[in-house]
């Protein structure tokens, strides 16, 4: 076994995680020790601290819940810590789901004899930062050296190119987990795959399925009079035994028109009965049915944003258990119009596709091995160990014996092909064209040739080339960036760029930071997301300057050149250099989520549907008939919030994640919603502002002053037909000071000022000091004393309360772009 | 005023990194990046500089791999193509040539560490 | 007699030193050489032979009267600058009496200014500024000077820009020579003749080295208005440098005087790919400067575009690539603005001849909105710091004021329309934080800057115009 290389693939799932293994020929599912490919991602911790993973652990999961933890994918990253009561230990969900990984490991060993030191492991395309950089962790926690990561949809893809026959066209990858729903939209072209697109829903999945279930067998037990709540935290492993059985009447529902749904001795707050029900496949598809719309919507928004129409479609790969689902497999082939690749088994597709990549980027997991005495002269060769060309480039060095070994030959193992002799460049290095074998793995020999008629064996000797697909480098799948000052965001790294993937920008300071100052820190905020608003983009860490660390004050507008590197295992990296300081910070704080409290959310939902409200409200006044409906199109998610955030009260950690990530999405929309209703607001503002400032400009301002009027009016429409918000609001600054200074000049406008002063003298910051001034400006008003009244004006401005407007919704940012 | 060099962006254009003509296949493209790569990883010491129509530009693997992936999306390559798509200079250049840069004043001067870079 | 005389001295030096009579430093400076000139030529006469004698009278007159040509011929050369430093102090050029620690900063930075110099020399010389006073036109220049060892070069240009244009009491002339010399070659070396031209004034600051490079710059760029030889052989003589300017002279002298500006014979060369190539010489050469040349050769580029949108369908096509040609060209012109805006950020003036709706006027206008949005940045942060009483150390302020006049310069120089608005923006942010400056700080020369800079944009207001002068006059009486 230690001749052939070990690429090994981890499917890391919501409810089953499995491992698959691929020497180059072909790929192996590993089994666990109880047979069975799929092992599932439960862990349990008992009394004595024993750590016991899948299958035996999920036998506890309804009687020993506290202790038995499942589900935890969709945490990671986070920094909730779940308890385990009986051993008084905590864990965070990225060292549990190292523990499974662990587990998985051992099985690799178990039935090949090797430990891996490498794997690659499957991460949910659109997991952000922190939830990737989590299961990279938890990777390495569970002792593999070197991890790569691959978006399930790609993995997915992978398998199901390599199996099929080569064929060109768009076809989609639909990816319903447990909890998580991907789809990808990949191109195969001559054997290259690309990934086109993503889209997908981080919270919907088989689960949500299991709960609509139990949603019809929870109405059908209120309707016989028992009321089991989900918020009642009395209730919640009443719910539990509930839903395990639930999970087998939907697997029954598969193959039955009827499942019964039984459950013993089931205690609800104190009162113990039987549960016996009967749920019928059209009950369950009813319930279902909206969930596999949304995922079909979900499709149709990515084909769209891709130009693609109905048909288009070469082929719908399936992958995840609940696909079986025969309603589901029908609305699929009926909506989208494509058939299915057969022959694929949906729930191992992403562990086999890993193990596939892993041989594709040459991930070796065998341990490094001591070399053996040599036998020849070394040389170094780089070649892909998969790929979809038949005549790829294979390149060496020689290390030794440079001087006498001038030309190169490579020749096929089976002995049908052969180079022609290669000279070697002065440094030593060659490059050879290779011949593969179609579809299948060709193993090659390298030999030196130092003009005499033998040949020199190199070191080593022999080398081995896939032939298969080629996969470019794993693309990003949420752009990722840096929050600026005024809210907006510099982008990085685009979505779909690949990774691994480096850039720098240089930003400038906002503010003047002295050094020594304890509390200012200069911070430079880490932002993953679409949206054009920092503060809707989600912050996956902030790189901060402390002014302790500075030697010298940093003026404003001080350049400050930030790069931000991103790899494959989900690691970011950041770096700051103060060019006038030369300096160079590179910690990087808060990769992990804060918790968020339930009243922060349930605040945050009451705050959103009054200004849904609002906004409902003035769309129907002003006919915006589009406006309107999108909003109450959006409207049941905020009821979908709510309860989760029930859900949540009741121990569901994941529906308050769900909830937060509803919010926010919710927010965003209505952003978008005003900024579209500001925008006319400001031309309207634009035209009264000027039409005031031509009025008193025309009667009191001289020549230049009209001319500038008109420059900056043109300059102000023409920023806002370019929508740029900040130059007009500028330009928009500059014709009201003119239009101010032109009507102070009319002789009675230091009156008219002091009038509006005097009216409003009750909310100055110096009130006695206001009304002696207020005073003294009666008496010069009666005396007609215009220079005095003047004075006391302009005092009577400085008295005036300051409007903080400063919303600090950049996440706090200290840098602008130029 | 600065050294700064306005066709740095232009000679990364991914036809004149990846040293490829414009109607290369696909997978011509992905043979082509997949040796630079690895002449890159050995450390050879040609494939870190490349010839353009514009003058001579360096590479790294990062710069090879991002050539790779703009090459991969068709609207991408078509915009790359016609930028690559350069007649080299030839012919004198209209304009005023004898207006050129007088290169050694800040040396003839005493100050060339006035300008280092 | 010499005891009455005696005594006075005693007592006029213990009353100088007490502070109740002001001298002004160049007759302290005067009177104090005059002393030890008499009295080292009187124990060189008593003690030296006659030959010795002679030659050491000329040394003590030299080192006492003119260090100036010793520091510019042997010790700067000699790129010692504690040395340098050092002779100016001891040496106290009576031109430079006001600013004497900051003029030898000056000069122990040109003795760095030939190599590579080191760290440690540059913040020793750094460290001499800082603690020097009074800080006026020689700090300045200094600091300038010290940027551009840092290879701050913007910041150094900004700076040095200040220096040259300060009011003629607020630095000394030597300081003011060396200030537009360096701004001079900052242009010539990259070939931007016309801002060479633009330094090189008339009128009462004109120095001959710049006026001489002007005149040559005319002839280089080929202006209708420029000297011919017979006046410009006497321009090069009479100015300094001759020996260093000669081959670029020679170079002018070759170039004919043309009777007028005829425009170049448009390209009658089509097809894409010959007018991308016609560009990316134009962007590559030194020709760049000249900004109508860039402007026509991008329109050329921008109308071949047009005939390529089938083309690009059909690549697409072949391609398999579901994308439309019109966001292709789209992002093509794109890329053409973001190629051509950083000249124009370099030089302005390149961009005087961008036609309305341009690929260059949109270049423009993308620099112009970068531009707005740092000077009301900075704007924003005097406004802060006068509020919160909030300043930095003189260089500082003196580096920041530099920043924010190098961008209003350069937006002046892109779209001189914008001279109004600019004013409007940064006038009463500028104005109270110079007051500030004024009153609080008493850095007269720091505000006296900001007024005049700031009354010489004032024409559109004709109040503020008033209220900078009657400032500008304050600031002079106060120097």
């Amino acid at each position: 076994m230690t001749t052939r290389p070990l690429y090994v693939g981890i499917d890391l799932g919501t409810t089953n995680s499995t491992v698959a293994v691929f020497d180059g020929e072909e790929v192996t599912l590993i089994r666990n020790n109880q047979g069975s490919v799929l092992t599932p991602s439960v862990v349990r911790i008992d009394a004595r601290g024993n750590v016991i993973v899948g299958a035996r652990a999920r036998r506890f999961l309804d009687s020993d819940p506290a202790n038995t933890r499942s589900e935890f994918k969709r945490l990671m990253g986070t920094t909730h810590a779940l308890d385990f009561p009986a051993s008084s230990t905590s864990r965070r969900p990225e060292e549990l789901s190292a523990e499974v990984l662990k587990s998985l490991r051992q099985d690799v060993a178990d039935q090949l004899g090797i430990t891996p030191e490498c794997a690659v492991v499957s991460v949910p395309a659109l997991f952000e930062l922190h939830q990737t950089a989590g299961a990279s962790n938890a990777a390495h926690r569970a002792g593999f050296e070197r991890v790569e990561l691959i978006q399930e949809p790609v993995a997915s893809a992978i398998a199901a190119g390599w199996s099929q026959s080569g064929s060109n066209g768009p076809w989609l990858v639909y990816d319903l987990g447990g909890g998580t729903f991907d789809v990808s939209l990949l191109e195969t072209r001559e054997g290259l795959l690309r990934v086109v697109g993503h889209d997908g829903d981080n919270f919907l999945g088989g689960r949500d399925f299991d709960r609509a279930l139990m949603d019809v067998a929870l109405a059908k037990l209120a309707a016989d009079g028992i009321v089991i709540d989900r918020a009642n935290s009395r209730h919640a492993q009443a719910l539990r035994r509930l839903q395990v059985a639930a999970e087998d009447a939907k697997i029954e529902l598969t193959r039955a028109t009827q499942a019964p749904l039984f459950v013993a001795g089931l205690d609800v707050g104190g009162q113990v009965m039987d549960v016996d029900l009967t749920v019928t496949r059209s009950e369950y598809e009813a319930a279902i049915g909206p969930l596999i719309d949304r995922s079909l919507a979900i499709c149709a928004r990515l084909l769209a944003a891709n130009g693609l129409g109905d048909g288009a479609l070469e082929r719908v790969v399936l992958v995840g258990g609940p696909t079986v689902t025969p309603l589901l497999r029908g609305r699929v082939r009926a909506v989208l119009g494509a058939d299915f690749g057969e022959g694929l088994d949906p729930m191992t597709l992403v562990a086999q596709g890993a193990a596939l990549f892993a041989g594709t980027v040459a991930l070796d997991g065998r341990p490094v091995a001591k070399a053996p005495p040599s036998t020849g002269p070394k040389v170094w060769l780089q070649f892909p160990a998969m790929t979809s060309d038949l005549t790829p480039f294979v390149v060496g060095k020689l290390l030794e014996q440079t001087n006498t070994i001038k030309q190169v030959r490579i020749a096929r193992s089976d002995g049908e092909w052969q180079s022609d002799p290669t000279p070697c460049e002065a440094d030593g290095t060659f490059a050879v064209m290779v011949r593969l074998l179609p579809r299948q793995n060709s193993s090659f020999q390298v030999q030196g040739l130092d003009g005499s008629d033998s040949a020199v064996p190199l070191q080593p000797a022999s080398f081995a080339i896939t032939h298969g697909i080629t996969l470019g480098d794993p693309p990003l799948s949420r752009s990722v960036g840096v929050a600026l000052a005024n809210n907006r965001v510099q982008v990085y790294f685009n979505r779909g760029s690949p990774l691994p993937i480096r850039r720098t920008f240089v930003l400038h300071t906002v503010e003047t930071v002295h050094p020594g100052s304890e509390d200012h820190v200069l911070k430079v905020p880490i932002v993953q997301g679409e949206f054009a608003w920092a503060h809707l983009c989600r912050l996956v860490g902030t790189l901060e300057i402390p002014s302790t660390a500075l030697t010298a004050p940093l003026p404003v507008g001080s350049e400050v050149e930030l790069m931000l590197e991103l790899d494959r295992g989900g690691q970011l990296r950041a770096q700051a250099r103060i060019a006038g300081i030369d300096q160079i910070f590179d910690r990087v704080a808060l990769l992990m989520t804060p918790q968020v409290s339930l009243e922060t959310l349930a605040d945050a939902q009451v705050k959103l549907r009054t200004r849904a409200a609002d906004l409902s409200r003035a769309a129907f006044l002003d006919h915006s008939g589009k406006t309107a409906a999108r909003l109450s199109a959006a409207m049941p998610r905020l009821d979908e919030v709510e309860r989760n955030i029930v859900a949540a009260r009741g121990g569901d950690l994941d529906a308050g994640e769900q909830a937060r990530r509803a919010l926010t999405d919710f927010d965003a929309l209505l952003a978008e919603i005003e900024a579209e209703q500001a925008w006319p607001e400001l031309g309207r503002k634009i035209e009264e502002t000027f039409a005031m400032a031509v009025s008193w400009v025309a009667g009191y301002g001289n020549e230049a002053e009209r001319s500038t009027l008109n420059n900056t009016y043109q300059a102000c429409k023409r920023a806002f037909v370019a929508r740029d918000s900040d130059e007009v609001e500028r330009q928009l600054a500059v014709i009201q000071r003119l239009g101010e200074a032109a009507y102070l000049r009319h002789p009675a406008a230091w009156e008219w000022e002091f009038e509006r002063c005097a009216a409003r003298v009750g909310e100055s910051t110096d009130l006695r000091r206001a009304t002696e001034l207020v005073a003294k400006g009666r008496d010069a008003v009666r005396q007609r004393d215009g220079e005095t009244i003047e004075r006391i004006v302009r005092e009577l401005w400085g008295l005036a309360p300051v409007d903080h407007d400063e919303q600090k919704l950049g996440h706090g940012s200290g840098l602008r772009m130029r | 005023m600065t050294t700064h060099d306005p066709l740095a962006a232009w000679r990364s254009n991914p036809f004149f990194v990846l040293e490829v003509p414009t109607d290369a296949t696909p997978t011509e493209v992905e043979r082509a990046g997949q040796r630079l790569l690895a002449l890159l990883a050995l450390g050879s010491a040609g494939a870190g500089t490349y010839e353009t129509p514009l003058g001579p530009a360096t590479r790294d693997a990062d710069r090879v791999r991002q050539a790779l992936a703009a090459l991969r999306d068709p609207q991408q390559r078509v915009l790359h193509e016609l930028w690559a798509n350069v007649a080299p200079a030839d012919g004198p250049a209209s304009g005023h040539s004898n207006a050129g840069p007088w290169e050694e004043a800040g040396h003839a001067l005493g100050w060339s560490a006035l300008w280092a870079r | 007699m010499g005891a009455v005389a005696g005594v006075i001295i005693v007592i006029f030096i213990v009353r100088m030193l007490s502070g109740s009579i002001k001298v002004p430093p160049i007759a302290l400076a005067f009177g104090v050489k005059l002393a030890v000139f008499v009295f080292t030529i009187t124990m060189v006469q008593a003690t030296a032979p006659e030959v010795a004698s002679a030659v050491l009278h000329v040394v003590v007159f030299v080192l006492i009267w003119v260090p100036i040509p010793l520091l510019q011929w042997i010790v700067v050369p000699l790129r010692m600058p504690r040395a340098a430093y050092w002779t100016v102090r001891i040496g106290w050029p009576l031109g430079l009496t006001k600013e004497i620690e900051a003029s030898a900063v000056v000069y122990g930075a040109l003795a760095l200014a030939r190599t590579s110099p080191s760290e440690a020399a540059i913040s020793w010389l750094e460290r001499k500024l800082r603690s020097s006073e009074p800080m006026q036109g020689a700090g300045v220049v200094a600091a300038g000077l010290l940027a551009a060892l840092r290879k701050d070069i913007d910041q150094a240009r900004g700076l040095l820009a200040i220096a040259d244009r300060m009011h003629a009491r607020l630095i000394p002339r030597s300081m003011r020579l060396i200030a537009r010399d360096w701004l001079v070659v900052d242009a010539a070396r990259v070939g931007n003749w016309h801002r060479v031209i633009r330094l090189g004034r008339h009128g009462m600051t004109r120095l001959r080295w710049s006026y001489s490079m002007a005149r040559i710059g005319e002839r280089l760029t080929g202006d209708p208005k420029a000297w011919r030889n017979w006046q410009l052989w006497p321009c090069f003589l009479w100015a300094p440098r001759r020996r260093v300017t000669y081959p670029l002279f020679r170079r002018a002298l070759r170039v004919p005087v043309r009777q007028s500006v005829s425009p170049d014979a448009p390209p009658s060369i089509t097809g894409l790919p010959l007018t991308l190539g016609g560009f990316a010489r134009v962007l590559e050469r030194a020709n760049a400067h000249d900004g109508e040349l860039l402007a026509r050769s991008i329109d050329t580029v921008d109308h071949d575009l047009n005939s390529t949108h089938e083309m690009i369908e059909q690549r697409l096509g072949v391609l398999g690539g579901r994308g439309d040609a019109g966001s292709v060209l789209a992002q093509f012109r794109q890329r053409l603005i973001d190629l051509v805006t950083p000249l124009i950020e370099d030089d302005p003036y390149l961009a005087r001849a961008a036609q309305p709706d341009s690929i260059m006027e949109q270049a423009v206008w993308q620099v112009r909105r970068r531009l707005l949005g740092d000077i009301d940045a900075r704007c924003k942060d005097y406004r802060e710091r006068t509020a919160g009483e909030d300043s930095l150390d003189l260089i500082a302020e003196w580096e920041a004021w530099a920043r924010l006049t190098t961008s209003a310069t350069r937006l002046l120089e892109l779209d001189s329309a914008a001279e109004n608005i600019l004013f409007q923006m940064i006038y009463a942010p500028v104005c109270n934080f110079a007051v500030y400056q004024h009153n609080g700080r008493k850095r007269i020369a720091l505000a006296h800057d900001m007024f005049v800079w700031l009354l010489a944009y004032a024409q559109g207001a004709p109040e503020a115009r008033q209220l900078l002068a009657k400032n500008v006059q304050a600031g002079i009486a106060g120097i």
